[in-house]
């Protein structure tokens, strides 16, 4: 069970993707719907892992990336994206995500068992 | 090879068929994956009436440019909405306010999901489109009656209908921007013809011009010929009757009248010289050093017959410079100027053109004044004007000015109405060699 921040400006992935990550045994510990709620709730909550939408209003989630890997480096952040754009992905990654997920891939069966793994695979690398 | 109209109709067709079958498909299995949902997309087609909605609708659009402009939507009635967002929450929102925000919060982002996956589809065909961000309207919007692909999502929750409308209107803005260049050179290029055409004409105009002031010319010519003409006439006839006569030769007679005879041959001489001068202007004539007494002379022994007829006296002060210009042309800018001068002092009373010379240390100055008043300040800007005339219809085109303007830059001299004096002045200025005045 990982501890996880969910930061994105839909209410509607918001909910789903807490009822899935429970679904899946982990515990939500914050919630932000913006970069700049992101930053502060992340310090807050100190979660294990970060889901981090790309596109949000006042701070995008690439701003928000910046300041959560500033202070903290060791942090352990997953991009969310509506857009799959290899420069988009090429960036992020640059900047210390540790991966990208596609929110289409929400509509496939195994979305909730790839995430958990995903979730899973990110928190054992040191 | 390029396609026919039809074959590439059809083909686009088919693109947004199977391009909005594959965004029905996609939007079904979100719905189903995120709101617990059971839709299945139907066959795509393309409706007869474009995109249906009533005022109960929502809809959520997507639009995108780039190579093509288009719009993915989800068109669903707000009840249907509110259900499938109340069986996702698990809660009642508390005010319709509250309703309507959640619901363009689930569906805008459900369309941005499925949109960020279709338009990877899309781009494939139709290169470099880029996204805006969903956009969520309530009740009736004005569509216009468009050709646009749609496929409908069914379940017992209610149906959804996914429409997406391509316009193949190019937006790129490379293309559009190289389109523009193109055109845009195609435009100069045809703007350069014009110009060309312009200067042709308006050189046949100026031809046409002086062709019309010589023809005017020519009555005063044959009068200044036919006159001295008669006089030699009679002079001859009574030199033959002084010649026939046995015992009364009169010799002081008979010197007088030849004296008479080589005056009068003289005078034809003067008309027929100054016509010369004139016409070789219109063969082409090479810039040469001219006394301006002899171009001013010219011009008035042309004038004559004008001036005469109209009874007005010419005035001179005039010293002797040489300048450097086109006799003939120099010749013309003061017949034109002096013949509107005779036109419009015929009718006063005090009729008098005067004519003077001011010499500057690299040129001279020609003024041309005549008992006129001066002329009106509100047609000042405009007498210099091409066709722009205040003699009545039938009394020349009114180019006379605007040629003589031509005619003075181009010996980078000046033609100008000196609005300082009480009557009407004009000025020309022209350097004494052509050489300092470049």
């Amino acid at each position: 069970m990982a501890k996880i921040m969910l930061c994105d400006d839909s209410s509607t992935i918001l909910l789903f993707l807490e009822r899935k990550l429970r679904d899946g045994g982990h515990q939500i510990v914050g919630k932000a719907k913006d970069g700049e709620e992101g930053i502060r709730v992340y310090n807050e909550s100190r979660p294990d892992v970060l889901i981090l939408d790309v596109t949000m209003p006042n701070k995008d989630g690439r701003e928000c990336l910046k300041a959560v890997i500033a202070s903290h480096p060791s942090a352990k952040v997953i991009m969310l994206t509506a857009l799959l754009d290899k420069a988009i992905e090429n960036e992020c990654l640059g900047m210390g995500a540790k991966a990208l997920v596609s929110k289409s891939s929400i509509q496939n069966e195994n979305f909730s068992k790839d995430l958990c793994a995903l979730i899973d695979k990110v928190v054992k690398v040191s | 090879m390029s396609q026919s109209p039809d074959r590439s109709s059809d083909l686009f067709q088919s693109q947004v068929l199977d391009n909005v079958q594959k965004f029905a498909e996609s939007s079904a299995k979100l719905f189903n994956s995120m709101l617990g949902s059971s839709f299945v997309a139907n066959k795509a087609e393309i409706p007869k009436d474009g995109i249906a909605i009533s005022e109960n609708k929502i809809i959520a659009s997507i639009m995108f440019t780039g190579m093509v402009y288009g719009e993915y939507m989800f068109v669903l009635d707000e009840k249907v909405a509110a259900n499938l967002i109340a069986q996702t929450a698990n809660v009642e929102p508390k005010s319709a306010e509250q309703l309507r925000t959640e619901i363009a919060d689930t569906f805008g982002e459900l369309l941005n999901v499925v949109v960020g996956e279709s338009v990877v589809g899309l781009g494939k065909i139709f290169k470099k489109l880029t996204i805006t961000a969903p956009k969520i309207l309530f009740g009736q919007a004005n569509y216009p009656k468009i050709r646009t692909g749609k496929a409908v999502l069914t379940s017992s929750a209610g149906t959804i209908d996914c429409y997406l409308y391509i316009d193949r209107m190019k937006l790129d803005i490379a293309s559009s921007y190289k389109e523009a260049m193109s055109s845009l050179v195609q435009a100069n290029k045809e703007l350069k013809d014009a110009m060309r055409k312009l200067h042709e004409q308006q050189s046949l105009l100026i031809q046409a011009e002086k062709m019309g002031a010589l023809g005017t010319m020519a009555a005063g010519v044959v009068h200044e010929i036919n006159t001295p003409l008669s006089t030699i006439s009679v002079l001859g006839g009574q030199l033959k009757d002084l010649a026939g006569a046995d015992s009364t030769f009169d010799r002081d007679s008979f010197i007088d009248m030849i004296n008479k005879i080589e005056a009068t041959i003289s005078r034809i001489s003067k008309v027929t010289n100054s016509l010369k001068t004139f016409a070789l202007g219109i063969r082409g004539e090479a810039p040469a050093f001219k006394a301006i007494s002899e171009i001013i002379e010219d011009a008035l022994v042309l004038s004559e017959q004008n001036l005469e007829q109209k009874g007005i006296q010419i005035k001179k002060n005039i010293t002797n410079v040489l300048i450097e210009c086109r006799h003939s042309e120099i010749c013309q800018v003061l017949i034109n100027v002096i013949s509107n001068a005779c036109d419009a002092i015929e009718s006063l009373s005090s009729k008098w053109i005067l004519i003077e010379t001011l010499d500057f240390t690299d040129a001279v100055e020609i003024r041309v004044t005549d008992s006129g008043t001066q002329i009106a300040p509100k047609i000042h800007n405009k007498i210099f004007d091409p066709f722009f005339t205040t003699k009545e219809l039938g009394k020349g085109p009114g180019l006379g000015l605007s040629v003589a303007r031509g005619i003075m830059q181009a010996h980078n001299g000046t033609i100008t109405l000196d609005t300082s004096s009480t009557h009407t002045c004009f000025v020309i200025r022209l350097f004494k060699a052509l050489k300092k005045a470049n």
